[in-house]
């Protein structure tokens, strides 16, 4: 009996095993996922890769120096090397990015959940919270809260987590809405399976697919929203490094300078684009399913 | 023939596109829009800027030289014991002409001014921060207090003829009236608190309109009472990236350029050779103390070792290229009088004894203080300074935070040290220690009873050579108190298009600058 309630909901290993080829035929979903692990390795082991420590400054012996054997990104104007400071902002981009995501998931995965599930009134309360976020301009939202609260890397991701919830949640919603009828779901229901187990194991994995595409562009947008906070001078103080830090102040020196923003503006791109690599091939290999 | 009417129309349409851009408006960057345009309460060289070329005192400024010339009152007399002031208004000055506003009388009398000049004491902040501009006036002390509604150091001779009796002789009177703007009082009855927003004068310009954080436009005052301006109006652009600004100058979308990118000077300077001018200015940067506060309340010590730890040199001729003159010195611009001061040259090993001496041998027990400065402010110094201070030990973080935000907030007890600045309107030490060194008055509430009678002392002293020797001893106290560090002292510098003639820059700096001089080719 438990043995067949446990893989009734879940997905059969042909779908799975098709699933997998799919997305390793995907090839850019592959290179997403390179370069997420790597620079997800560059965040973990940030003091191994760094040639220097990211806030040593040289400000008279190695200012504003360009791209050498010897700093390889060149320094800022505090002679500080770009590239220690890069592979370190790695750290705070990556972590804020993956929490502020997880955070918005955690918390629309629950209430899409529920709402899905339950229908009704709970249902209409929760997607109109929903509304009401959705229309709160999100950069405003932050500039205010950073104001508020000061701009460390806590109430940024907190911040961006809570305004991002309500796209993952209206997914959610839709998923449950889609399998909820579905006979294994009728089924645990007359088996007399109490509403959370029920969400939990059969319709939470079924819905975990379309999760991790949200999932993986939302990490992609909030790396943004911190950078361009960052741009505004509103996000990460100094001296620490966060990428869009570093190109807020390297635009000043564009004109002499176009390494200072030139690098930690390609590194944000390159790793904005894995993240939406993976989002793509993940939903394509899913289409797999759907087209049958 | 076809061909010469042709080429007529042709030059008739080049005239008149040439006369319109040449009549034209001054295009004219600030960094960050003024809080209010309000007469009363204009602290900041934000509000200034553009309240100078709007509203006058009786007194003004020199364009150039920064000597105290003629404005509103066209003459006046002082007692031989410097105690009575008797001022010609200038006949003939009308108060501009806006909508909303009607007058019974447009020409600026006698009852004018003693209403405005009124207006400026009182101890409520919301109506009038500057009280001390005329409290030298005898009987301030009870209008300030609320005891009297009757000025009684303020006499109307007639329409054209007042005359001010002071407690006291005071050498910068005659200065601090530049700023004590006439108003008409119907303005005020009109607009009601409008009238901080548009301000209503006797200035060359109109105030016209202003979108917040875009510009804000004057236009030329036909009734001038000096004539007409030559430029039809100035339109201040808010740009407050300096990139930007770099970008609009060399487009031609702006006139003038006054504040540069970081490290960009000698670039700029080689490509606007023609353009470029530079002086010795009067303001001051520092990052100041909390005077009451732990840790730097009664620790001297600690906060001169801070002062030893800086490298300023490094700072503003290195990183800034230039950018001040490092603040070697004292808190005075160095072409003031009494200025010449032993400073705080740095000294890596010195600040490190000190620290111990203070009580925090290498750092150790002292917690980590927090440096706040101001968004349009550079960051790089600030960067730097933690860079320094962690060399003998201490930690620092930075908070940046807006300038609207910052402003309110520096004085709080919880902002501990924080980088702040002071533009001195003309050469006189007091312009400096009156405002930042007296009663507490500044944010770093530095309040030194020995500082305070001396100030009170160089005031009434009418001699220049004993007053300068009077100034000195408090500014070497106050060193020795060490309630800044001094960062550096600012160089006028900025580029102005060949077509513009007769811009006029004080030490005082740009902000200052009286526009209506401007001509246009």
């Amino acid at each position: 009996m438990s043995a067949t309630t446990s893989t009734v909901g879940s997905v059969p290993r042909a779908v799975r095993y098709r699933r997998l080829r799919a997305f390793a035929r995907h090839r850019l979903g592959l290179v997403g996922l390179v370069i997420i692990v790597v620079f997800t390795l560059i965040a973990f082991f940030a003091p191994q890769i760094a040639p220097y420590d990211p806030t040593t400054q040289r400000i008279a012996t190695a200012r504003l120096v360009p791209p050498s054997g010897e700093f390889w990104f060149g320094t800022d104007e505090l002679g500080r090397d770009l590239f220690s400071r890069i592979v370190y902002g790695a750290r705070i981009s990556m972590r804020i990015g993956v929490i502020a995501e997880g955070i918005a998931l955690l918390v629309g995965i629950a209430l899409g959940a529920a709402a899905g599930f339950f229908g009704g009134w709970v249902d209409n309360l929760v997607m109109r919270i929903a509304d009401v976020f959705f229309a709160i301009p999100g950069l405003l939202f932050l500039i205010v809260v950073v104001a508020i609260f000061g701009s460390s890397a806590t109430t940024i991701f907190l911040a961006l987590g809570l305004i991002s919830w309500p796209g993952e949640a209206r997914v959610m919603r839709s998923e449950v809405l889609r399998v909820r009828e579905r006979e294994y779901v009728v089924a645990a229901k007359a088996l007399g399976l109490r509403d959370f187990g029920i969400i939990l194991r059969h319709v939470m994995p079924n819905a975990l697919a379309s999760m991790i595409v949200i999932g993986s562009l939302g990490v992609a947008g909030a790396i943004l929203s911190e950078a361009t906070l960052s741009f505004l001078g509103l996000g990460i103080q100094e001296p620490l490094a966060s990428w869009g830090t570093m190109i807020n102040r390297g635009q000043q020196y564009i004109f002499n300078a176009w390494w200072y923003s030139v690098f930690p503006g390609a590194v944000i791109m390159i790793v904005v684009l894995g993240f939406n690599f993976l989002g793509d091939a993940v939903r394509d290999a899913l289409a797999v399913e759907e087209g049958r | 023939m076809l061909h010469r009417r042709l080429l007529l129309i042709a030059a008739a349409v080049l005239a008149l596109v040439g006369s319109a851009s040449a009549a034209g408006t001054l295009n004219y960057p600030i960094k960050a829009d003024p809080e209010h345009l309000d007469a009363w309460r204009s602290t900041t060289t934000a509000t200034r800027q553009i309240l100078v070329n709007v509203l006058e005192g009786l007194t003004t400024f020199d364009g150039n030289s920064g000597d105290i010339i003629p404005a509103l009152a066209e003459s006046w007399d002082i007692s031989d014991d410097g105690l009575t002031y008797t001022f010609h208004l200038r006949h003939g000055v009308l108060f501009h002409a806006v909508p909303g506003v009607t007058y019974a009388d447009r020409e600026m009398k006698a009852d004018d001014v003693l209403w405005s000049l009124k207006r400026f004491l009182t101890e409520d902040t919301s109506i009038s921060e500057h009280p001390e501009y005329v409290s030298a006036v005898s009987g301030s002390d009870a209008v300030l207090a609320g005891e009297t509604d009757e000025w009684a150091g303020f006499e109307i001779v007639d329409d054209y003829t007042v005359k001010l009796t002071l407690g006291a002789p005071n050498h910068r009177f005659l200065a601090d009236l530049v700023n004590a703007y006439v108003v008409p009082q119907e303005a005020l009855e009109a607009l009601g608190s409008d009238l901080s927003n548009k301000p209503v004068g006797t200035g060359a310009f109109l105030f016209d309109r202003w979108t917040r954080d875009d510009q804000l436009v004057l236009k030329a005052n036909p009734d001038y009472w000096d004539g007409r301006p030559s430029l039809d109006g100035v339109t201040f652009w808010n740009v407050p990236d300096d990139t930007t600004g770099l970008l609009m100058y060399r487009q031609g979308d702006l006139d003038v350029l006054v504040s540069f990118p970081d490290g960009q000077l000698q670039s700029i300077k080689n490509e606007f050779a023609a353009d470029y001018h530079e002086g010795a200015g009067l303001n001051v940067a520092y990052w100041g103390f909390k005077m009451t506060e732990p840790p730097f309340a009664d620790n001297v010590k600690l906060r001169q070792a801070f002062n030893y730890a800086i490298d300023r040199d490094l700072i503003w001729n290195v990183l800034m290229e230039g950018g001040r003159v490092p603040g070697n010195l004292g808190v005075l611009p160095p072409d003031m009088p009494a200025a010449n001061v032993q400073g705080y040259a740095y000294d890596l090993e010195k600040a490190k004894e000190l620290l111990a001496e203070a009580g925090y041998p290498n750092g150790q027990g002292l917690e980590p203080i927090t440096l706040f400065y101001y968004g349009s402010s550079s960051d790089a110094p600030n960067i730097a300074v933690q860079d320094m201070l962690a060399q003998i030990g201490v930690q620092i973080s930075l908070q940046k935070e807006d300038n609207s935000t910052y402003w309110s907030h520096v004085g709080e007890p919880d902002v501990k040290l924080f980088l702040s600045g002071w533009s001195s309107d003309f050469l006189d030490p007091s312009e400096v220690f009156d405002f930042l060194f007296a009663h507490g008055r500044d944010d770093t509430k530095y309040d030194v009873a020995a500082v305070n009678d001396l100030l009170d002392a160089a005031r009434a002293e009418s001699d220049p050579v004993a007053r300068e020797a009077i100034y000195l001893q408090a500014h070497e106290l106050i060193m020795a108190d060490a309630p800044w560090i001094v960062s550096g002292y600012s160089k006028v510098s900025y580029l102005v298009k060949p077509n513009i003639e007769n811009f006029q820059v004080s030490a005082a700096g740009t902000y200052r600058s009286p526009l209506w001089t401007i001509e246009k080719k």
